[in-house]
């Protein structure tokens, strides 16, 4: 597509491929042109439950055939189905964020590649190329038409994180990668199944790139095999009920989706709602961090998605728009379609994206794009759920699904490689450990600890047992994270540690790309905390072997050591038999200030070892008796108040421009909740509307900047989680805790992590439209 | 000579008891939740009842060779959660794997629908507080070596503090426990020593096989549902000893085969998921009976369809199983659960201005609306009503009255929202019902390799003759059987009876291509000899034992396994010669391809075996089915009146109804009719028709064309 506006073309090459309401494709494709039948109830329902199992089935294929542990523990796959045109019909239960590219590599296949080398049935194409469907090059995608009676009739699909594609980093994310000529291959659609049969030379092709050419091979077959059953299953269909039919249940699909999106949309008011968070550019390397800014607009039943006021593009922190509409698109699905079986299709023509490209989360060609994922789409993705979440608490029956950022806003991305000993082999690859990550707290209960993700339902991570037969290395441990989850209301889920020796090996070679090392990346949201940070740890010169034979299996810290060594972003780092690594994942976030939780809540997190005694204390105001564990209530009544009143004293008003806050006038609104604590009400003077707080206080003019009339401080980083460390291990930047209290009952509104001296974010502004 | 089965259900208790003629004689007792081991003397108070000669339950029990019972109480437990207060000991740094159940434990088992609404998701209550968990000093590595040898003195310190918190079970699960279980069985010796009352489950034991979570987690639940059903074993010993009975009980397990009380008091974790197990081990007999080779079990009651197959006459096992969402290892039947039964909720949808059918269900309680129970929603079982299939009068034996007018006006308030008529919805929602049923079998049986068009439904359970006709007609089945005779209310009793006793033994091993046959014969030998040695100890003798042998196998690369049956292989499945290898091999490949697809194997990886299993079987006596023989006469003679039906959308039409009990051996109806039955009804639709066999099982079939 060529935006008029600016010139730009968004064709898969410089820019992502963005695809035209009107697709060009040659004429000689022959496409179904039929007219979708009007489908009684009893054939809607019996159809759309088949069609949708089909993505399941297709997935189940995967599974079953595939070889890469991405696939059985990430379920780092997805499937999906198309219209003739490649528009979404349902898409499957896995890893969100690879099915929402999928009908961008279908619509690029039938541009340019129906005249040449023409589509015909038993094809299927293949691509990784970031700038038209994959994530990255390690997400392969491969697409197949479904011919009925000699005509193009729909699409099916599937997505593999394969193990890995080439280029110059084991495992395909090359955090050092300066651009893509770093990386793995991006291959744009390439015809890779033709008349039903693999193409030999093109396989052999694809293979030749890979340190795994077995493994790769079988991720092909996988494919193949789920297209097939999908082709199948769908054509069965087509012949039980007939084409028309089929047509009409398909089209009904997305009319009811889109319909179920725009209600939900109608009892939202209109508005604009924004989230800044932060690329880490860590020491040894620059040791600064970048904003990534999302603003997302309300206007009738529109959604619009802009990236404005991120940093250009940078080494290898990238995503191209097909990783950050991905990322947008995952927190999208659970949020409101929910009852609809995620059928995104209907809701996405109510759903603009506004990218300007050359930036982090929409990076042009050449830029690195191959640790998209760990950083900028899981970031995107959660940035999007504090977003839509703070839109949606305005609604009585959608906010109990808002909710703080999940864990793993940014992925501890660290592979181990070396050589076994038992085997006599290499051996390279994740530990998945991080995959064990909580779930951000909701408005109504908490978070789920060490819960995987809300996109990719159907997460785990392999048994330490498994690892220790794949790698020469032996646990310590594998735990939930004390204090790991963001303070609130709702807490956070915890996230894990893991703890390993090499065993039975010289040495493990780490090769690590973390973000959110220095600075914590899941944002909490109405006053919930954030999430700790990722730590990767190395000690050096324990006891540990001796600590072996003499009988004890001791942790972390009661180890001797010589050197601890806290890293990021590291190549090449050896750890050997005395050296211990251990891997702290990220944790989620909470939701509403933590002075609200109830105190037994407090206990029982405290006696399951979720939280420390330091942390009631501190970030609930609760006082718990060491030795019975019960909350005292008295101590308890009087730390919340006295941090209440201490919150008054050290609080001040934001000063400076307030010119562009003006008020404004808009019927309507009166009564509208736009915050978990702030409700639009008629002004207690004049006629405008007012924003009030729960305890009655008037914060401000609907319109304003609620954060410039509510007392705000800025407190050490240090004190956003129990968990966190200095951030000058990796960044020379100085950021701060800040926090936003109502003048008057002290509640806790919002939390940021802000560099210091900036101003606050406007995170809400209502803004009914003018008719 | 008599044999006994029992099964205890949540309203009923079933007995069954076979005489050597065959004469199979049933009873029924309500279950009392308090005390059970009374439900079940009554059950066999009924039962003898009907043995020949009206003898007296102590005559029974004298000449009896052998007690066999399913029970649900262990999987009560778990859903009740009313089980013991269990303690975990576990190797230092791992306490912890109990609640961070691999992520997994959200989603697993939860209906895919559902878990796409995330807010709704969460784990599952810990079956152990963290509180209660102990870790002490050990490690063992992936070959079994020692690391850190185990501190005797933390497991004494652990014990006694679990006890002194009230702790009346223990697991233990170590890492690799299974590669050495040495120290496991160390902690269970300790335990013996200081707290002999203690009831200790060992992961080793329990599961030899890799992944600590799944495990850890059979260990603990074995533990949790320990005391309270050892309990209920001791009593019901006691009760039938008093009785005058002397021979061997045994216990159903998940596997469809039974095991002793003695070994059932130690590791109930098996019998979880026995019940439908039991009814396809019944099936199973009954396909053997009536010389069916492959079935496709159907079981539909009040609030689940449940799906099993029987292929080449085996029930087809799974070795992992799910309860409360938590993942254990347990050879199973491999039985697939919707929640489409007759309670299953018909609700509009706004957004699609259309209806649904689950999944949400009105259970037992309240039930459908006709029941009468405060139901206010309208469920399948009243749009069978409506319909006419079900006669308001009969249902459940005339228990049950039904309420069609209350049934009528609740579907007639979703008709209203789609300007559709009371029947119309129910018409609507009996097909797309039967439609999940058919797409349920059809992704069942596929994703395993077979095709549906290859078997026989078996249609049991209060609803799925119902529909049986209908899903085996969009399946492309030959014919369903409705197994009657007076076995078919006490189902799951009747597959105790039949059911023989078996053990599944495992050994993980990781072999790769080419394989040596001695090797391959070596690790199933040894297996046999331990398995055999087992029965041997329960009286079995060489000639009473079989053995089957199972191989999971994959290509280079891979994580999942496919498990190959030896006895599918050609030639049986011999591993004498290099012959017999590359056979197995080669079976391995068209096994994959059909699960599969053609060109989905990729042989350049290799292949690898990781894991053998043995199940060996002490075969028991087998009840024998009793024949009916050919009776004269026409259908008249079971002819009971019309009602009207709706076997088109259109409008109703009057249908015969037919008695089942008294329709000849032999005789054909033809569709439309009603063949009432004790406890069923079966819907004979247009093009089909229905006979009752000499095995007193009615066979459903397409008419076939002139």
């Amino acid at each position: 597509m060529t935006d008029v506006a600016t010139g730009l073309a968004w064709d898969g090459y410089t820019n992502a491929y963005i695809a035209p309401d009107r697709l060009t494709v040659d004429p000689a494709l022959p496409v179904w042109s039929g007219t979708p039948a009007e489908v009684e109830p009893v054939t809607y329902e019996v159809v759309r439950h088949a069609l949708w199992q089909i993505t399941a089935e297709m997935g189940a294929t995967i599974v079953r055939a595939s070889g890469s542990p991405f696939t059985i523990y990430g379920e780092d796959y997805n499937t999906g189905l198309f219209t003739a045109m490649g528009d979404w019909i349902y898409f499957g239960p896995f890893v969100q964020y690879l099915a929402s590219a999928m009908d961008s590599a279908i619509k690029w296949t039938l541009e340019n590649r129906s005249e040449e080398p023409g589509i015909r049935d038993g094809d299927m194409f293949l691509t990784n190329d970031p700038w038209i469907a994959g994530n990255h090059q390690s997400d392969v995608t491969l697409v197949c038409p479904v011919f009925w009676e000699g005509e193009v009739l729909g699409w099916v699909g599937s997505a593999i994180h394969v193990y890995d594609i080439g280029g110059t980093v084991p495992g395909g994310w090359t955090a050092s990668a300066r651009d893509i000529y770093d990386e793995a291959v991006p291959i744009p659609p390439v015809k890779m199944v033709e008349g039903g049969r693999i193409r030999r030379d093109t396989e052999d092709w694809y293979l030749r790139q890979s340190r795994n050419r077995d493994l790769l091979a079988l991720d092909v077959r996988a494919k193949v095999a789920a297209n097939n059953v999908g082709r199948d299953r769908f054509l069965d269909l087509v012949r039980a009920h007939g084409v028309e039919t089929i047509a009409g249940v398909i089209k009904r699909i997305s009319d009811s989706s889109e319909r179920a999106f725009v209600e939900r949309l109608e009892r939202i008011p209109d508005g604009t709602w924004r989230e800044e968070n932060y690329i880490e550019f860590p020491k040894p390397g620059p040791g600064t961090v970048e904003p990534v800014v999302m603003t997302l607009t309300k206007r009738g039943h529109t959604l619009t998605f802009s990236n404005e006021g991120t940093a250009p593009q940078r080494g290898a922190a990238n995503t191209t728009f097909i990783g950050w509409k991905g990322g947008i698109i995952a927190g999208l699905s659970p949020l409101f379609l929910f009852d609809q079986l995620y059928a995104i299709g209907g809701a996405l023509k109510h759903v603009r994206f506004d990218p300007t490209p050359g930036l982090l989360n929409c990076a042009s060609y050449p830029a690195a794009v191959s640790c998209g994922p760990p950083i900028q789409i899981l970031l995107t993705y959660s940035m999007a759920k504090n977003v839509l979440s703070k839109m949606l608490s305005a609604d009585p029956e959608l906010r109990i699904r808002a909710g703080g950022a999940d864990a793993l806003s940014q992925f501890p991305l660290s592979v181990i490689a070396g050589v076994d000993d038992r085997t006599g082999r290499p051996f390279g690859g994740l530990t998945f450990d991080a995959f064990l990550f909580g779930i951000g707290a909701f408005a109504e209960r908490d978070g789920v600890h060490t819960g995987g993700a809300s996109w990719d339902p159907k997460v785990s991570a392999p048994n330490i047992e498994f690892n220790e037969q794949v790698f020469p290395i032996l646990y310590l441990e594998r735990s939930e994270l004390i204090d790991s989850g963001g303070a609130g209301r709702q807490v956070g889920g915890s996230s894990v540690s893991a703890t390993f020796v090499p065993h039975k090996t010289r040495e493990l070679i780490h090769t690590s790309g973390a973000g959110g090392a220095a600075l914590p990346s899941s944002f909490g949201i109405f006053g919930g905390y954030p999430g700790c940070t990722n730590k990767l740890t190395l000690l050096r010169g324990t006891d540990i072997q001796a600590r072996f034979r003499q009988g004890e299996m001791p942790q972390l810290e009661e180890l001797s050591f010589s050197e601890r060594i806290r890293f990021a972003n590291q190549q090449g780092l050896t750890q050997g038999p005395d050296d211990v690594f251990a891997l702290e994942g990220c944790g989620a976030a909470g939701y509403g200030d933590p002075l609200d939780r109830v105190p037994e809540a407090v206990a029982a997190d405290l006696v399951d070892s979720f939280i420390s005694h330091d942390a009631a204390r501190r970030l609930f105001g609760v006082v718990i008796d060491e030795q019975s564990l019960q909350v005292e209530h008295t101590a308890t009544a009087e730390l919340r108040a006295a941090i209440r009143k201490r919150r008054l004293e050290d609080g001040r008003m934001p000063v400076g421009d307030d010119t562009a806050d003006e008020p404004i006038a808009a019927e309507g609104l009166e009564g509208a909740r736009i915050h978990e604590y702030l409700t639009v009400v008629r002004a207690a003077s004049g006629s405008a509307l007012a924003v009030r707080c729960r305890c009655g206080h008037e914060v401000c003019k609907l319109g304003q900047n609620y954060k410039r009339h509510v007392l705000a401080a800025d407190l050490p980083i240090t004190e956003g989680n129990a968990r966190l460390e200095d951030p000058s291990t990796f960044i020379d930047d100085i950021f701060v805790f800040r926090q936003f209290y109502c003048p008057s009952c002290a509640t806790l509104l919002e939390t940021e992590i802000a560099q210091a001296g900036a101003a606050p974010i406007l995170d809400i502004a209502i803004a009914p439209t003018t008719p | 000579m008599y044999l006994v089965g029992l099964d205890i259900g949540g309203t009923f208790t079933d007995c069954v008891i076979v005489s050597d003629g065959g004469n199979t004689a049933t009873g029924k007792s309500r279950t009392v939740s308090g005390s059970l081991e009374m439900s079940v003397i009554g059950a066999l108070v009924e039962a003898s009842k009907g043995v020949e000669g009206e003898v007296a339950l102590s005559e029974v029990l004298a000449d009896c060779a052998g007690i066999f019972h399913g029970t649900t109480l262990t999987t009560n437990t778990m859903v009740q959660r009313n089980g013991a207060r269990t303690g975990l000991i576990t190797t230092r740094g791992h306490r912890d794997v109990m609640s961070i159940m691999r992520a997994s434990g959200r989603t697993a088992g939860v209906s895919v629908d559902r878990l796409m609404d995330v807010v709704h998701t969460d784990k599952p209550e810990p079956l152990v507080p963290k509180r209660l968990i102990r870790e002490v000093d050990e490690r063992v590595d992936a070959d079994g070596d020692v690391v850190v040898s185990l501190n005797e003195q933390q497991v004494r310190d652990s014990l006694e503090d679990l006890v002194a918190q009230g702790v009346e079970a223990v697991a233990v699960s170590f890492l690799w426990s299974f590669r050495h279980p040495e120290h496991e069985a160390r902690v269970k010796a300790l335990a013996r020593e200081s707290f002999p009352d203690l009831f200790v489950s060992l992961g080793s034991e329990l599961a030899a096989r890799v992944g600590e979570y799944e495990r850890t987690a059979t260990a603990v639940i074995n533990s949790y549902v320990g005391p309270g059903f050892v309990g209920y074993l001791t009593r019901l010993e006691d009760e039938l000893r008093s009785n005058g009975y002397k021979g061997p009980i045994f216990v159903m397990q998940s596997n469809g085969g039974a095991y002793r009380l003695e070994e059932a008091k130690e590791a109930p974790v098996f019998t979880l998921g026995s019940g439908p197990a039991a009814g396809m081990t019944a099936c199973s007999f009954l396909a053997t009976r009536i010389g069916v080779e492959n079935v496709i079990a159907t079981d539909m009651g009040g609030t689940t369809f449940d799906v099993g197959l029987i292929h080449r006459s085996r029930p087809i096992p799974k070795s992992t199983s799910i309860v409360d969402q938590f993942e254990f290892f347990s050879p199973a039947v491999d039985v697939e659960s919707i929640g489409s039964g007759g309670g299953s909720i018909i609700s509009f949808d706004r957004d699609s201005n259309s209806f649904r059918v689950g999944p949400e269900s009105a259970g037992g309680d309240p039930g459908p609306v006709c029941y009468g129970l405060g139901g206010a929603r309208p469920t399948v079982t009243d749009a069978n009503l409506v319909l006419g299939y079900l006669d308001p009068d009969l249902f459940l034996g005339g228990r049950q009255k039904l309420d069609a007018r209350a049934a009528r006006a609740a579907l007639a308030a979703i008709g209203d929202e789609l300007g559709l008529s009371a029947e119309d919805v129910a018409w609507g929602a009996i097909r797309v019902v039967e439609y999940q049923m058919a797409e349920l079998i059809r992704r069942f049986t596929v994703e395993r390799g077979y095709d549906p068009r290859d078997f026989a439904i078996f249609a049991y359970g209060g609803a799925a003759a119902l529909h049986a006709a209908r899903y085996s007609d969009l399946l492309g089945c030959a014919k369903v059987v409705v197994p009657q005779g007076n076995a078919a209310p006490v189902w799951s009793a009747f597959g105790a009876a039949a059911s023989d006793v078996q053990h599944v033994h495992d050994r993980p091993q990781v072999l790769r291509s080419p394989f040596d046959a001695a090797e391959l014969e070596h690790a199933f030998a040894g297996l046999e000899e331990a398995a055999g040695s087992g029965l041997a100890s329960e009286g079995f003798t060489s000639a009473s034992i079989e053995f089957e042998r199972y191989i999971d196998m994959r290509y280079g690369f891979q994580i999942h396994v496919v498990e190959m049956a030896l006895a599918d292989v050609p030639g049986g499945g011999r591993l004498e010669t290099q012959g017999h290898v590359e056979a197995l091999v080669g079976a391995f490949d068209d096994r994959y391809e059909a699960l599969f697809g053609r060109g989905s194997a990729y042989k350049g990886a290799g292949v690898e075996s990781v894991g053998f299993r043995v199940r060996a079987t002490g075969t028991t006596p087998r009840p024998v089915i009793a024949r009916r023989d050919a009776e004269p006469g026409g259908s008249e003679t079971a002819y009971i009146g019309e009602r009207f039906v709706w076997f088109d959308r259109e409008g109703p039409e009057s249908t015969p109804i037919f008695d089942g009990s008294r329709l000849p051996v032999g005789l054909e109806v033809s569709g439309p009719a009603i063949v009432h039955l004790q406890f069923t009804s079966i819907v004979v639709p247009d093009g089909f028709r229905i006979s009752a066999d000499e095995a007193a099982n009615f066979v459903l079939a397409r008419e076939q064309p002139e």
